[in-house]
């Protein structure tokens, strides 16, 4: 063993951000939100992944992982949450290429669907406006998503899972920092760029995303603006009092 | 770790969680210089229930909540040293979990001679005085059955 990792660098402020992500991330499902920077976490699990176990996982969540002793000790430290060695009985499951079948998981029932079990899937790669046509509540017309190291057979098990709902189980798709999920309610259909045009048309969508980050952080930069005014009026009380 | 040496842990973390962390950070210093370590968790506050039972088969009962601070520290060698103390000093957590590391290191002799050694003794030194005076105080309670 190879000692301990840490876990977030402020537990308070690093789940509630993380929260914040992942909830975004279940609302509209297939964007792809970036989390877990700067974390450390044992091998095999990916920083986004680690993220959302620190963040949702607790004593009260049974945990179903294959990722090895490092990683089970680092979430029985950090996160406290009993490992159990069926898939089934677990309120999380984290895995990667070979997962358990979607329909072996927990699903809930019609009176309690929110016992279903929340699948944290290890993928390789997570392309925003190619790939999969999204559909489904959170998503206006169609959100386009490629993933890359999926289970075989992914799609076909989605189309069962989603056929029983409001029974299911929720996806969570996870690559280095970044992170996409698929609630139980969303349509996945295969789709391939045929025509060019509608390439264009997806690249205008990743665009007119990058100019939303980029309003975030100019909103970021008026905070930082505000930041530095009652930094003045600091200087103007010293002033006064000098 | 084998039965004694989970006693001897169990020993130096008790006199550790007992001292203060002026009394800890005194000691470590004639250790030498502390190696870089980084916090895994806390130092963090929090309640702890601490149960009871009333003689040897009484049902347990929650007697009540203790404000309790914990920490655990990495040093750079990997070794994880983990500390719960009574209270709320995080320095003197912080601290312990050093120390906890430490002697579960290649430096544990000078360590535990340096640091919990003196501990031990200053608090066995404390609870002696503590005992003297409430012995000084004692009486001593007889029936004069004899006397007629």
């Amino acid at each position: 063993m190879s000692g301990l990792l840490p876990g977030f660098a402020d537990p308070v402020l690093d789940a509630q951000a993380c929260f914040r992500a992942v909830l975004d991330a279940m609302s509209r499902p297939g964007r792809v939100v970036r989390l877990g920077e700067g974390l450390r976490p044992p091998a095999p699990l990916s920083a986004a992944a680690a993220a959302v176990l620190l963040t949702l996982a607790d004593a009260d969540t049974p945990l179903w992982m294959e990722a090895g002793e490092d990683a089970a000790a680092w979430v029985r430290f950090h996160c406290g949450a009993p490992l159990v060695a069926e898939a089934a009985h677990a309120s999380f499951v984290v895995a990667s290429g070979g997962a358990p079948s979607l329909m072996a998981l927990e699903a809930g029932s019609d009176e309690e669907p929110q016992r279903g079990a929340t699948l944290i899937l290890e993928v390789s790669a997570l392309v925003e406006g190619e790939g999969w046509r999204l559909s489904g509540p959170g998503i206006a017309h169609e959100h386009r998503l490629s993933v890359a190291g999926l289970p075989a057979g992914f799609a076909a098990a989605w189309a069962a899972n989603r056929a029983r709902f409001p029974r299911g189980v929720d996806v969570i798709l996870c690559s280095g920092a970044r992170l996409a999920a698929l609630p139980r309610t969303v349509a996945i259909a295969e789709g391939e760029a045929r025509s060019v045009n509608r390439d264009g048309d997806n690249n205008a969508i990743a665009e007119g995303e990058a100019r939303s980050v980029n309003r975030d952080g100019s909103s970021r930069a008026i905070a930082e603006g505000e930041a530095r005014s009652v930094n003045r009026d600091g200087d103007n009380n010293a002033i006064a009092e000098g | 770790m084998t039965t004694s040496g989970i006693k001897q842990r169990q020993r130096w973390m008790g006199v550790l969680a007992r001292a203060s962390g002026e009394a800890i950070a005194t000691r470590l210093e004639a250790v030498g210089p502390l190696p870089a370590h980084e916090r895994l968790r806390g130092p963090e506050t929090g309640l702890v229930m601490v149960r009871g039972r009333a003689g040897g088969d009484g049902a347990p009962f929650n007697l009540g909540e203790m404000t309790v601070t914990r920490c655990a520290v990495r040093l750079g060698d990997g070794v994880v040293g983990h500390a719960y103390v009574a209270g709320r000093d995080a320095r003197q957590a912080e601290l312990a979990a050093v120390a906890d590391a430490l002697l579960q290191g290649a430096r544990r002799d000078a360590v535990m001679a340096a640091v919990v050694e003196p501990l031990a003794a200053a608090q066995r030194a404390a609870d002696e005085a503590e005992a003297r005076k409430a012995a000084a105080t004692r009486v001593n309670f007889f029936t004069m059955a004899a006397m007629r």
